[in-house]
């Protein structure tokens, strides 16, 4: 084969896989949203939304992760945890958080920032401010982030979660402190108040 | 090609001289830095460099009170290296301190919050500080250097050079441990000891002290997972040596009386003992070990009250298994009998209470709880729980 045709070949390779749809992420338009048949949520904008079927979560993003994104957890039940994928933990793997059905909401809350620190993905998670807060019809619990990565950088954000038929649903938001907390926390707070469990 | 290649490298290599020209390794003197065309200048640019990202880095503690107070103790035990070497804090819950050949000295929250008192800590700073002074990493590096062969040799420096910018710090950490720590032999661990000693007797601390860390912490190895040792120990080898060691050295100062300072530390660390000791118990080890780690974090500070409430906590996370909230319960009451205007022990034995079906007891411990506390954010949940 000569130099010219192998060349032709690789090049058209490349070409057909350049041109290759990423279904990692997906636009998502204003208006009423469907998330995996679990949530419903209402948005005013347009937001970049992350999938992975391996993942237990999926996330909405403007800017990309590390600085803004708003994380939607699938429901998980008593015996699991929130990051199953075990890539997320290292040898350590059997000493994870495990959730509980009948944890109480501040139990709930523990869970949930117990989890996030076991990720690593922060050097330093702190919550605050709990308080009651119902999505839709179920009962559960609203509080505040800080947190800290490897870098340095700082981040602001809140959560809300709530337990139905056993299951825990959990989403957060999170952006950085400096200029994208701001940017975008009302039309998160927007966005996750209008969550109903489906 | 490849073995032309591998030639020159090995010319190169063998070419390169450890501090300027010196065959046998010397101490490092005060506010000596190696000449630029050494091999031990290449290692404190990486080591710099290092150094740059952890300054900024998100776990380094952000205190510089407690930083100062490590200085100071380091300057005590050695005036003339006190310019050499940096301190910094690192909050990784784990017994662990290492001393990088440029100077950068990193003690672990896990550290501080194992040790009893100044003296202990100072100990393990003067032990730190011998491996800087006697230019251990560089010893250990050209020692790897002979014994291995070259591409393990590269991999290892370009690994150490190539620290990624927004990398894992425990990651970091471990590939700064396989290159300089976990390969310091056991002469060098004698010297460091030694030195670290000395220092500790000059300064006036207790050098009795020095063996009990290190007895503490084979003690919490015995109580968890004894095939994963902490990261410390796995570095160091031979720790009942090391006791053996330092006991011996130091049988004829029984009599003195010198400074343990458990206050001046206790003191300084009491703003972030809370946070530290729930990513303690977030480690979740064996209920033998976090208890045991409590306990010498507590042994005669008085502060019963919170002793037992973390012990509480250490069952009541563990779940309702084996009577862990039982006991969970009895830690919390003890902790009221030692101290009855503490808010937080009412609200987990009114939780406890609830979950346990003692409705009555827990609207007490609740109504207490925001009676004490004052206007806590949580009081609309508690108040549901009331109601």
């Amino acid at each position: 084969m000569s130099i010219i045709k192998k060349i032709f070949i690789i090049t058209f390779f490349l070409i057909l896989i350049s041109c290759q749809q990423d279904d990692a992420y997906i636009l998502v338009e204003p208006g009423k949203v469907e998330i995996k048949k679990i949530y419903s949520v209402s948005t005013n904008r347009k937001w970049s939304q992350f999938q992975e079927d391996e993942y237990n979560f999926l996330f909405w993003t403007v800017d990309g992760y590390t600085l803004d994104r708003i994380v939607f957890f699938k429901p998980i039940e008593d015996g699991t945890s929130l990051f199953d994928h075990d890539s997320w933990f290292t040898k350590e793997n059997k000493k994870r958080p495990i959730f509980n059905s009948e944890m109480n909401k501040f139990e709930i809350k523990e869970f949930l920032e117990n989890c996030i620190i076991w990720s690593n993905e922060f050097t330093s998670f702190e919550t605050t401010n709990i308080e009651n807060y119902k999505i839709g019809d179920v009962e559960g619990i609203s509080f505040d982030i800080k947190a800290q990565n490897e870098l340095g950088l700082n981040y602001k954000g809140f959560s809300v979660a709530g337990i139905k038929d056993n299951k825990l649903y959990s989403v957060y938001f999170i952006a950085t402190e400096m200029e994208f907390y701001d940017r975008y926390k009302i039309e998160a707070k927007k966005i996750i108040s209008s969550i109903r469990i489906l | 090609m490849k073995k032309v290649f591998l030639y020159v490298m090995i010319f190169f290599t063998s070419c390169s001289t450890p501090i300027g020209g010196a065959k046998k390794v010397e101490d490092i003197k005060p506010q000596e830095k190696p000449s630029i065309e050494t091999t031990e200048a290449g290692l404190w640019m990486q080591m710099n460099n290092y150094e740059e990202k952890l300054k900024t880095s998100g776990s380094r503690l952000k205190d510089k009170n407690l930083e100062k107070y490590l200085k100071n103790i380091l300057c005590n035990l050695t005036f003339e290296y006190c310019k050499d070497i940096r301190v910094y804090v690192q909050d990784i819950p784990y017994f662990n301190a290492f001393m990088a050949p440029n100077g950068m000295m990193v003690v672990w929250t896990g550290l501080l919050l194992r040790a009893q008192n100044e003296a202990q800590l100072a100990a393990v700073i003067g032990h730190e500080s011998g491996h800087y002074i006697k230019r251990h990493s560089l010893k250990s590096w050209l020692d790897a250097k002979a014994r291995t062969d070259l591409m393990v040799l590269l991999s290892i420096g370009i690994g150490v050079g190539g620290v990624p910018a927004g990398g894992n710090i425990f990651n970091i950490t471990q590939l700064l441990q396989a290159g300089f720590m976990a390969k310091h032999s056991r002469d060098n661990e004698r010297e460091a000891d030694k030195i670290g000693l000395d220092f500790l007797i000059k300064s006036g601390y207790d050098p009795r002290e020095a063996p009990k860390i290190w007895q503490n912490i084979i003690k919490e190895m015995e109580l968890g997972e004894v095939d994963k040792p902490l990261a410390f120990l796995a570095s160091h080898p031979a720790p009942e040596e090391r006791i053996a060691n330092l006991k011996k050295q130091t049988e004829g100062y029984e009599n003195i009386k010198n400074k343990k300072n458990m206050k001046e530390l206790k003191g300084k660390i009491q703003q972030h003992l809370h946070k530290w000791i729930k990513n303690e118990i977030r480690l979740n080890n064996k209920l033998e070990q976090t208890e045991f780690v409590l306990d010498k974090t507590f042994e005669g500070t008085g502060d019963e009250y919170l002793f037992n409430f973390y012990r509480g906590e250490v069952y009541r996370l563990k779940g309702d298994i084996d009577d862990n909230y039982e006991k969970a319960i009895d830690y919390y009451n003890k902790s009221i009998k030692e101290k009855n205007d503490f808010p937080d022990v009412y609200r987990e034995l009114g939780l406890l209470q609830l979950k346990n079906k003692e409705n009555d007891k827990a609207k007490k411990n609740f109504k207490k709880y925001l009676e004490i506390a004052k206007n806590p954010k949580d009081a609309s949940i508690i108040q549901s729980y009331i109601n």
